[in-house]
């Protein structure tokens, strides 16, 4: 047996017996149990249909203004790591899974990956991405790592390639990867997220999968593109590169949905003051009071996703306040 | 030819087209002779049309010309045959002419070289260019080969019958031989003016004295515009018909080529690189020669003319340019924007901006003023801001004003204080808002922003 084919057996074999510690949860909502696992371990979970990431790749995103465009960058990463094992990667993935969630923590930590303010790009932050499986029947993936590596972890193979960071720094991100169980693929730029994400996602404990206590999930979650972020205060290296800068401490979580189909979005903020007096300060130069009165310490406001400067803009700023900021 | 004062001194294209027209002149009365005798003057009268290869209407504008010229020839010559006269009278004695009477000699002379430029004018007006040279050239060789045939002193007595252009002539007139076996110009029927002056001390009358040495007495334009390549005139007299030469200095980054010239006109394309500061060039023509034939340098004149300033001025551009920003190889969909642009003293400059590298405290926003097209800092692919990059608003490239403006866009750029405003992630201030701050201060009022970029 070449040593090819043993790698293929090998990860065949793991993917197998992780599936047999899930195959009770079989009856579970897979992205539910995925959000689940994520909200307990980052800070801000975002969350899209596959297709929808696969269908902006167009050449002209230079010049192309469109507000859409902005959704796919909490995913940049996912995308840039699997185009790095070939073209179609990505692609194929898109295809074969459903939904891609993503966790992050740690914006611009002192050990956080990805690139740092040394250049320009995305902020960095540990970030663990799961795909969901369509239909519960792992699909045959393996050909599509031939270019990368293999390394045992808690026993088992998983793959491991590396990518060249962003720009302006000589350091490289690397990635880990596995198929898990019947119904989720896993990557992550750190090794102890990857860790923890498997041995959660294998866990026996019911409670994962029960429900996401996030206010407002039933809300969001309805949605095909959503992020949410819980803002933790605490052990931030730096109060910009977290997408903090002027937020006001009573701001606790910050969510953002869209009907991509109608070029729709909402963003909803949650503040401890709930005498909905003081309007959250929360998106640079955008007007306050298109923020309205959702409910007790709960306001919301509905963003166009359009195809002008301003439309663009304004997500890019939404989106740093989630932890997704970029330098420019 | 010989100048007033005896000395040899090489024929100008005027001497040598008013010999053309005398030529046309004698031969246009061969033909009305013959034409009297009942015989046919096509002959006499196209001889020299098949000579110089003109069309039947450029030839038209040979023949006016000449028919015009002689009008005032003949006329001068009755005015000099008056004036030799008058003198010969005053100074039966003293056998010298007086002063006064010399001047009015060469100025009657200098009124005939001036007719003969003026048909000269005309011609290569109604000719153009092409034609122009090909009659300059054909011109110069009747010349030449009436002063070779001179030279030979072939017996025209040997001649009894000519057959021209397929004619037979039995009779032609002593004038016709001298335009066939090239006698000079005297084709009047008395020769004793020239002799007649010179005996008296006043040289031969065929021209007054002249220093043949180019001179250049316009370019247009005179201001070049570095960076741009333009048609330029120079005019002036005695540039020779054979390709001149143009010598510019200093030359560095100038450069010509002919495209027309004869010996009063000189039409170049002429180039100017970009990044040529301000500077004054000195332009001077050489004279190759006649037809063929060198430049002959007499006593008193040179091939070369005086040099006539023209101004180089630097031409500036500013170009305000953007690319993507990559997050490993996925294209972030947003874009950095940065100026490339060329100061008054031709230099090119790639102006960026950034953080400072020295977070995790976030760090600062600074900028990187780098020559040439590439930037310092931002230098490799796909982290690269160079010339080649997209363009989101573009001035010049031009001169006055505007190298004001692109000076002032790099002195904004120049005293930008480093490590001093803090560089925000969440859209300004970071390269974008640079960018813009600087287009700004350098009075760019129409700039268009750059797409998909924050912080603009």
């Amino acid at each position: 047996m070449t040593n090819r084919r043993k790698k293929i057996a090998v990860v065949a074999l793991i993917a197998f017996c992780w599936s047999i510690h899930v195959s009770g949860y079989a009856q579970t909502n897979p992205e539910t149990r995925a959000a689940s696992m994520l909200f307990t371990q980052f800070e801000t979970v975002a969350y899209a249909r596959a297709d929808f990431l696969s269908s902006f790749d167009t050449d002209d995103k230079e010049k192309n203004v469109d507000s859409i465009a902005n959704l796919r960058l909490p995913f940049g990463e996912f995308v840039a790591g699997l185009k790095a094992l070939g073209p179609n990667v990505e692609s194929d993935l898109d295809m074969r899974y459903s939904a891609v969630l993503v966790g992050a923590k740690d914006f611009g930590g002192e050990d956080g990956l990805g690139m740092g303010m040394d250049g320009l790009g995305l902020i960095n932050s540990r970030k663990c991405y799961i795909a969901v499986l369509k239909d519960g029947v792992q699909p045959d993936i393996d050909h599509h790592f031939s270019k990368s590596s293999s390394e045992s972890i808690a026993g088992k193979s998983v793959w491991t390639w590396s990518v060249p960071q962003f720009e302006g720094t000589p350091k490289s991100t690397k990635f880990y990867a596995a198929q898990i169980g019947s119904s989720y693929f896993v990557m992550a730029n750190d090794r102890p997220d990857f860790e923890k994400a498997v041995k959660l996602l294998t866990s026996t404990e019911d409670s994962l999968a029960a429900s996401v206590s996030i206010p407002g999930w039933e809300t969001f979650s309805a949605y095909k593109y959503w992020i949410n972020r819980q803002f933790r205060r605490s052990g931030v290296y730096s109060l910009d590169a977290a997408g903090l800068a002027d937020l006001t401490p009573d701001v606790s979580s910050l969510t953002f949905f869209a009907n991509v189909d109608k070029r729709e979005s909402y963003i909803q903020v949650r503040s401890s003051d709930t005498s909905m007096k003081k309007i959250p300060n929360l998106v640079r130069g955008f007007d306050q009071n298109r923020l309205q009165p959702q409910g007790e310490g709960i306001w919301q406001a509905k963003i166009p996703l359009s195809k002008e400067e301003t439309g663009t803009d304004t997500l890019f700023h939404v989106f740093y306040r989630f932890g997704f900021g970029m330098a420019l | 030819m010989h100048d007033s004062q005896g000395n040899l001194v090489p024929a100008t294209l005027p001497h040598m087209y008013e010999h053309a027209f005398r030529a046309q002149s004698v031969m246009e009365k061969q033909a009305a002779k013959e034409e009297n005798r009942g015989g046919s003057g096509a002959a006499f009268r196209d001889y020299l049309r098949l000579k110089f290869n003109l069309s039947g209407k450029q030839f038209l504008e040979f023949e006016n010309s000449s028919l015009r010229f002689d009008r005032v020839d003949q006329d001068i010559k009755k005015r000099i045959h008056a004036e030799v006269e008058a003198g010969k009278a005053a100074h039966l004695k003293t056998q010298v002419f007086s002063e006064d009477a010399k001047t009015k000699i060469h100025n009657l002379i200098a009124e005939r070289v001036s007719a003969a430029n003026e048909e000269i004018q005309s011609l290569h007006q109604a000719l153009g260019t092409a034609a122009t040279q090909q009659l300059d050239t054909a011109v110069v060789s009747l010349y030449s080969e009436a002063q070779r045939a001179k030279t030979e002193n072939k017996s025209r007595q040997t001649m009894v019958g000519i057959t021209l252009n397929g004619l037979k002539t039995k009779s032609p007139s002593p004038l016709f031989w001298r335009i066939i076996k090239g006698d000079d110009y005297d084709y009047d029927d008395d020769d004793d003016d020239d002799d007649d002056y010179d005996d008296y001390g006043g040289g031969g009358i065929v021209s007054p004295s002249t220093d043949y040495t180019p001179v250049i007495t316009g370019i247009a334009p005179n201001t070049w515009d570095a960076g741009t390549t333009q048609s330029v005139t120079i005019s002036g007299e005695y540039f020779g018909t054979n390709s001149p030469t143009l010598t510019l200095s200093p030359s560095t980054g100038i450069s010509y080529t002919l495209v027309s010239y004869n010996d009063t006109q000189i039409v170049a394309s002429v180039t100017v690189v970009s990044g040529i500061p301000d500077e004054a060039v000195s332009v001077e023509v050489t004279n190759n020669g006649y037809g063929g034939a060198s430049f002959y340098s007499s006593s008193g004149s040179s091939a070369t003319s005086s040099a006539v300033g023209v101004t180089v001025v630097a031409t500036c551009f500013a170009q305000l340019k953007y690319r993507a920003v990559y997050i490993s190889g996925f294209n972030s969909g947003k874009n950095h924007s940065f100026w490339y642009i060329q100061d008054s003293n031709g230099t090119q400059w790639i102006i960026d901006a950034g953080p400072s590298g020295t977070c995790p405290s976030c760090g600062y926003l600074n900028d990187w003023i780098t020559e040439g097209t590439v930037s310092s800092h931002y230098n490799q692919a796909p982290s690269l801001d160079s010339s080649a990059a997209s363009t989101a608003w573009r001035v010049g490239p031009s001169s006055g004003n505007l190298c004001k403006q692109v000076d002032d866009l790099y002195d904004y750029a120049e005293e930008w204080g480093d490590n001093t405003t803090t560089y925000v992630m969440d859209g300004a201030p970071n390269s974008n808002t640079f960018s813009h701050d600087a287009g700004t201060d350098a009075g760019f009022t129409t700039m268009t922003a750059p797409p998909n970029a924050p912080g603009w």
